[in-house]
């Protein structure tokens, strides 16, 4: 019986996978002018020599305690700087910060509102941190809310990370990167939040004025064709059919025209031992600019990054940033235990039980099914 | 030196520093973590990898490589991904004075590899005898470790190993410290005939040679004794734990000593029958003398075929030995040519002798001004195996049991420690451990230990010839060591001769 | 078939009583007339013919006439030193004899290259060859064996004779173990007989391939030997018969007196008791013509040991008859005196243990002042000192030679230059 039940299961997923037409390149069209796809969009990545230096930048947080009407979480931004297969060490900026962020829920003008306040575990980090004012969200905003419920608190508190993500990227551009040198954040450079955008122009600006090009590359891309494939899938056929011989690029995809996405987006294969194809974000107007020499060059410092043994196709440096940037649960219990002694030294335990509570059965629920392994 | 690692983990026993990339911690090494008060000295036992990919991938990872995919790919920063954990215990706590550890060493804090200035406490004892030079490792660090032949030689030593891993060149070695002091006595049953140095460097070479060595054999070199004992000197209880008797036979030897005295013995080669001994066990006794010990009857004259025993000669050789040793000489007896029964009959004799000697001295309050004894014997087990002990001591075991009391030591040289009784180990309070590839005897080392060696199996087994751990209730803690070469350690020391005169 | 005599100590000159003496005399004369009546073709003596190295003149000259005697019947002697008849510095009366024409040391030999080559002496009679070191205080000797070059006397061919003053360390009996000696490994090996001295107990060994032979004491040098021979040990020499190799080596008794021994427990008696009992005993026994030897031993309950009348005791036994009498009460002692107790049985032994005590007593630096060696040179120092002054020698003169021989002894000529 299972077996027929997958036989069938099997078979029309196989027909609604129809590879036979690849389609085009599917955005939201207000938002986008898209590029049919094409064989000749296709450009193998040339190894160039280059001084050019990449510097990669991403973030982590992980709650401590939350409830339905706050969250604090421990944030984390991290950078590093490759020049070919050497690291770099940076000069002045940490390489790394941390800070708690505090989200509350506060009722102003009739609407729950969701005000994060930021605050840096050193001395040092307070100039390298996103103004706390920029980080309060209605809970009604459309960009934070999921179908048509209130926004969910805990995303909420993400955002101060994303934030930090684009000001901690500034600095690095300031401080740490010259002329032609490319600063790859993890993720596109879509901006969805309120507030974000601004964050992204600051540091796109500094990124101008020091030469630098802006960029980000996406681990995961939901990109589909008008045929219902996905588009790097349609891609990776594209390319094989015609034998285009890897790493490759192919761009143009699309090219955005609105202010919440200034970017120019590419597809890139970036070693011939993985099949893998992410979507690479071009700072739009520094797009516009790059000629065939400076493309080639970032192209190609950037499949040379993306040789690692343990995962071909995919930039170290953004390896090592996530490893960096990662806030680890195994960390999160001394920073608890500190926070929850404070509350309690104020008398104030009880109080925050009674909110915390809310929402912890999904804890509950995975204690009882945990398994322990020694 | 530059720092070589960093403490991540572990706990008590168990400390786990990662190394730093370039620099090779090797099992055995000695490092150093500083902190406010002094330093701790740590030893490694163990080497792990770690790695920030897991296991899987690692493999996989490997695979691609070994099938020829992946050409071109290689770890980004390697070092900082892959690297090698070294596991260690922290051994000694070192500040105005050195003492037990009983904390951990700071947490992520930078360990280095030991270094002379570290090792300063451990210094040269009035009576020192030579063992080595510390060892981190592989690598010899500049600083002589000794024992003090005062205490550690009537506390008894035991020296484990199996062949080949340099244990007749550390005995050569002590014995050149021990001669040189002349305040000693070492009874040294040379069962190879490698210590006189009859052809090559040897103890000979020492420039107190002279006055304070003596070597006996059947083969003697010009200068030396010729290796010959009077049948008169072998006493019954001497062939105790050396040559089984049943009995009857043990009954039949008291009788013929009580008749014949001195002349018991020759009296059973020659067969003379002897009221209720019955002819059998006469039979039995004679067959044993003759294999055990090569003594004959031929044609109406005694011989024997190793040449040592004799109707005549050789009757003050067992008191000359024990006066030699009572003034701290070292005594080499080459019994190479020698079965195993006549070598421990003489060690027996001569034991006996000053065991017996010893404790008179110490009956009549002199025992303080004489001078200590020590008996070197090789493959302990012939006398201090269960087996051997199971029907009762011999004096090798009373000697390690009591000897202490009288000033009388013993050193034991064994390949199989497992074989020696709990309670004569625990009475050798100085252990040196060399290579030993036999896990049942590196666990009977290790658990007769005077420190904890319970996580050094692996250190032990990877003892490479002439390194060895030394632990003793003497030293802080358990040393290791690298064992010069004899050949190489000796400067040949022959002392200018006198212009002699000769007028007839 | 050739032959040879082989005595050693001798000892002429030892005793103080003239008695004992004469009976060494007597059988060194002895022995002597053996060698006459079985035509020995030569004597050998392996050291201490002589007690001292300028012994009484008169019993020098007895024994000259004896010597001279079995010289003029052909029969030449050969000779080592022994350590008693030895001197570092002055002549010896064996070295006086020699140049007299009736000995030949057999001791010929130079010093080549830091090696010693001895030299063989020929008897031309029998074509035997001998060659020997003598005796001396044992560093000393011990030396030249160590520097012997022996592999040139083994390559000689012809019947061979070694002579040595000295015990052999594989040969010492058991109460000798402490005493000096020489491994055999010292001694050049394919000799066919080895002629010992020093020993005053008959040994005679054939065992590792040496054949060594001590004729022990001809009579005695000591009460200890006087008390073997009372206890049955056989004094003599030995006469060897020898074609290519020792045919027979024939051990010849010399008796030259009878003995008679007593010995006496004084243990828990008081001094009235022993005095009466030793009386008693020496009323009883039986001593004319006879060396009568007295032993007294242990811890008396009362009184002192100065309360005994051994010059009583010992006139009772001469006028009894008795040739000679030796007491000895050594380890005598009294409950109420305890004066320095010391294991030993004759003065010899008793010195030593003396000195072994005080000197480890004394803080010294000097190695040769300290042990053994010091207890054996403060012995040989001792030995200097206690020789009386010979009545023709006089007192100055005495008194320089003592000097000169304990400067020699204790190695600091240097000091006096």
């Amino acid at each position: 019986m299972l077996g027929d039940v997958v036989k069938k299961l099997v078979g029309d997923l196989d027909g609604k996978i129809g590879e036979g037409d690849l389609g085009d390149p599917f955005l939201s069209s207000h938002n986008y002018r898209t590029y049919p796809l094409r064989v000749e969009h296709f450009n193998t990545i040339k190894a160039v020599e280059s001084l050019q230096k990449l510097a990669f930048v991403d973030g982590g947080n992980q709650p401590l305690v939350e409830a339905p009407n706050f969250s604090v979480q421990l944030n984390r931004i991290y950078f590093n700087v490759y020049a070919g297969r050497k690291r770099v060490n940076p000069s002045s900026l940490p390489q790394r910060i941390e800070f708690f962020s505090l989200t509350s829920a506060k009722f102003r003008k009739s609407q729950i509102y969701f005000d994060t306040t930021l605050y840096p575990l050193t001395k040092e980090f307070e100039g390298l941190v996103p103004n706390s004012a920029d980080l309060s969200f209605n809970s009604t905003d459309r960009r934070i809310t999921v179908g048509s419920s209130r926004a969910d608190i805990t995303r909420v508190a993400t955002i101060a990370r994303r934030f930090a993500e684009w000001e901690f990227s500034r600095h690095v551009v300031t401080d740490e990167m010259s002329d032609r040198d490319v600063l790859v954040m993890d993720g596109t450079l879509r901006t969805a939040f309120t507030n974000e955008s601004k964050y992204a122009r600051m540091a796109y600006a500094a990124a101008r004025e020091r030469g630098v090009i802006y960029t980000g590359l996406s681990k995961s891309s939901r990109l589909f064709t008008t045929t219902g494939l996905s588009l790097a899938g349609a891609l990776r056929k594209l390319a094989e059919d015609n034998k285009v011989t890897p790493p490759w690029i192919y761009f143009p995809i699309a090219e955005s025209l609105s202010p919440e996405h200034e970017a120019a987006i590419f597809m890139v294969r970036l070693n011939d031992q993985s099949q893998r194809v992410f979507r690479y974000d071009v700072h739009a107007e520094q797009a516009k600019h790059l000629d065939l020499s400076a493309m080639d060059q970032l192209f190609s410092q950037l499949a040379a990054n993306a040789s690692d043994l343990s995962f071909p196709g995919y930039p170290y440096g953004l390896i090592d940033a996530d490893d960096n940037a990662r806030v680890r649960y195994e960390e999160l219990e001394t920073y608890r235990v500190t926070l929850l002694s404070e509350i309690s030294k104020l008398g104030s335990s009880s109080k925050f039980l009674r909110h915390m509570q809310s929402i912890d059965t999904h804890g509950v629920l995975n204690l009882l099914r945990e398994t322990s392994y020694t | 030196m530059s720092l070589c690692g960093q403490i991540v983990a572990g706990e008590v026993g168990s400390i786990l520093i990662r190394e730093k990339s370039g620099e090779k911690i090797e099992l055995g090494d000695l490092l150093v973590a500083e902190d406010k008060e002094g330093y701790l000295i740590l030893q490694v036992y163990d080497l792990l990898y770690g790695s920030q990919l897991s296991r899987l991938s690692r493999e996989q990872l490997s695979g691609l490589k070994l099938e020829g995919i992946g050409v071109g790919l290689e770890f980004f920063e390697p070092q900082l991904r892959n690297y090698v954990i070294a596991q260690g215990k922290a051994v000694l706590k070192v500040s105005d004075k050195t003492q037990s550890p009983k904390v951990l060493p700071d947490f992520f804090g930078t360990v280095r590899h030991v270094e002379k200035k570290d090792l300063q406490f451990l210094s040269t004892p009035k009576n020192p005898i030579y063992l080595g030079d510390v060892r981190s490792g592989s690598k010899v660090v500049d600083v002589p470790v000794y024992l003090d032949a005062a205490e550690a030689l009537t506390h008894h030593i035991l020296i484990a190993s199996t062949t080949g891993r340099g244990k007749s060149n550390l005995v050569k070695v002590m014995l050149w410290s021990v001669l040189g002091q002349g305040k000693f006595g070492m009874l040294v049953l040379d069962a190879h005939d490698e210590y006189y140095g009859r052809s090559g460097k040897g103890l000979k070479d020492h420039a107190k040679a002279k006055g304070n060595l003596v070597y006996y054999s059947v083969n003697p070199v010009p200068g030396t004794n010729t290796l010959s004992i009077s049948l008169g000197s072998i006493l019954p209880q001497h062939l105790e734990g050396i040559i089984s008797l049943t009995e009857a036979q043990e009954q039949a030897v008291r009788s013929y000593h009580s008749k014949h005295g001195e002349k018991w013995l020759e009296s059973i080669v020659r067969g003379v029958p002897m009221d209720g001994v019955k002819d059998v066990t006469l039979t039995v006794l004679r067959r044993i003398v003759r294999t055990k010990l090569s003594i004959d009857l031929e044609e109406d004259e005694i011989v024997c075929k190793n040449r040592v025993f004799s109707p005549t000669s050789g009757k003050s050789t067992i008191r000359s030995i024990v006066n030699d040793l009572e003034g701290g000489k070292v005594v080499v007896i080459d019994t190479s040519k020698i079965g195993d029964e006549a070598e421990l009959l003489i060690g027996s004799m001569v034991a006996n002798d000053v065991f017996a000697k010893y404790q008179a001295y110490k009956a009549d309050g002199t025992l303080s001004d004489k001078l200590p004894v020590s008996i070197v014997i090789e493959e302990a087990p012939r006398v201090l195996g269960s087996d051997k002990l199971a029907f009762g001591d011999n004096i090798y075991s009373k000697i390690a049991k009591e000897g202490r009391k009288f000033k009388v030591g013993l050193q034991a040289v064994t390949q199989l420690t497992s074989v020696i009784p709990r309670d004569i180990l625990t009475n050798m309070n100085t252990k040196i451990i060399l290579g030993n590839e036999m896990a049942t005897e590196r666990r009977a080392i290790i658990d007769s230990a005077a420190q904890d060696l319970s996580q050094d199996d692996r250190t032990i087994a990877s003892l490479d010839k002439g390194e060895a751990i030394v632990t003793s209730i003497f030293t802080r803690f358990a040393v290791p060591i690298q064992i010069p070469l004899f050949e190489d350690f000796v400067k040949v020391q022959k002392a200018q001769p006198d212009k002699i005169q000769y007028s007839g | 078939m050739p032959s040879f005599a082989h005595l050693s100590d001798v000892h002429i000159g030892a005793f103080r009583q003239p008695s004992l003496q004469k009976l060494v005399l007597d059988a060194f004369n002895t022995a002597l007339d053996v060698c006459l009546q079985r035509k020995v073709d030569f004597v050998v003596v392996s050291g201490d013919l002589f007690d001292s190295n300028i012994p009484d003149m008169g019993l020098v000259n007895s024994a000259v006439k004896k010597i001279r005697e079995v010289r003029e019947n052909g029969i030449p002697f050969y000779i080592i030193y022994g350590s008693h008849d030895f001197s570092p510095t002055q002549t010896s009366i064996v070295d006086i004899l020699e140049s007299a024409g009736l000995f030949v040391k057999a001791t010929k030999g130079t010093m080549e290259d830091g090696r010693l080559e001895l030299e063989f002496t020929l008897d031309k009679q029998t074509g035997a060859k001998l060659c020997g070191i003598s005796g001396r205080r044992l560093g000393i000797e011990r030396e030249y064996y160590e520097v012997l070059n022996r592999e040139s006397l083994e390559k000689e061919q012809g019947f061979k004779i070694f002579l040595l003053h000295g015990a052999l360390t594989e040969y010492k009996p058991k109460h000798l173990a402490q005493a000096d000696s020489l491994p055999l490994s010292l001694l050049p090996r394919g000799f066919a007989y080895y002629a010992g001295g020093h020993l005053h107990e008959r040994l005679e060994e054939g065992e590792h391939g040496y054949r060594v032979a001590y004729p022990g004491a001809l009579f005695g040098a000591d009460y200890s030997d006087l008390e073997r021979s009372a206890k049955g040990l056989e004094r003599g020499f030995f006469v060897v018969n020898f074609t290519k190799g020792v045919e027979k080596a024939e051990f010849v008794p010399v008796t030259v007196c009878r003995y008679e021994m007593k010995e006496y427990e004084a243990e828990g008696k008081n001094s009235t008791k022993v005095q009466n009992d030793l009386l008693e005993l020496v009323r009883n026994v039986e001593t004319k013509g006879k060396v009568f030897l007295l032993k007294v031993t242990g811890e008396m309950s009362g009184g002192k040991t100065s309360d005994i009348d051994f010059q009583q005791l010992k006139r009772t036994l001469k006028d009894a008859g008795a040739m000679e009498v030796l007491l000895n009460y050594q380890q005598l002692t009294s409950k109420e005196y305890t004066a320095v107790r010391v294991a030993g049985e004759d003065i010899k032994d008793i010195e030593d243990a003396l000195l072994k005590e005080n000197i480890g007593a004394v803080r010294v630096s000097n190695p040769k002042l300290k042990g053994q060696a010091g207890v054996d040179l403060s012995r040989d120092v001792l030995r200097i000192w206690k020789q009386a002054r010979p009545d023709n020698e006089a007192k100055t003169t005495y008194d320089q030679r003592v000097t000169s021989e304990t400067i020699d002894t204790l190695g600091i000529g240097e000091y006096f230059e």
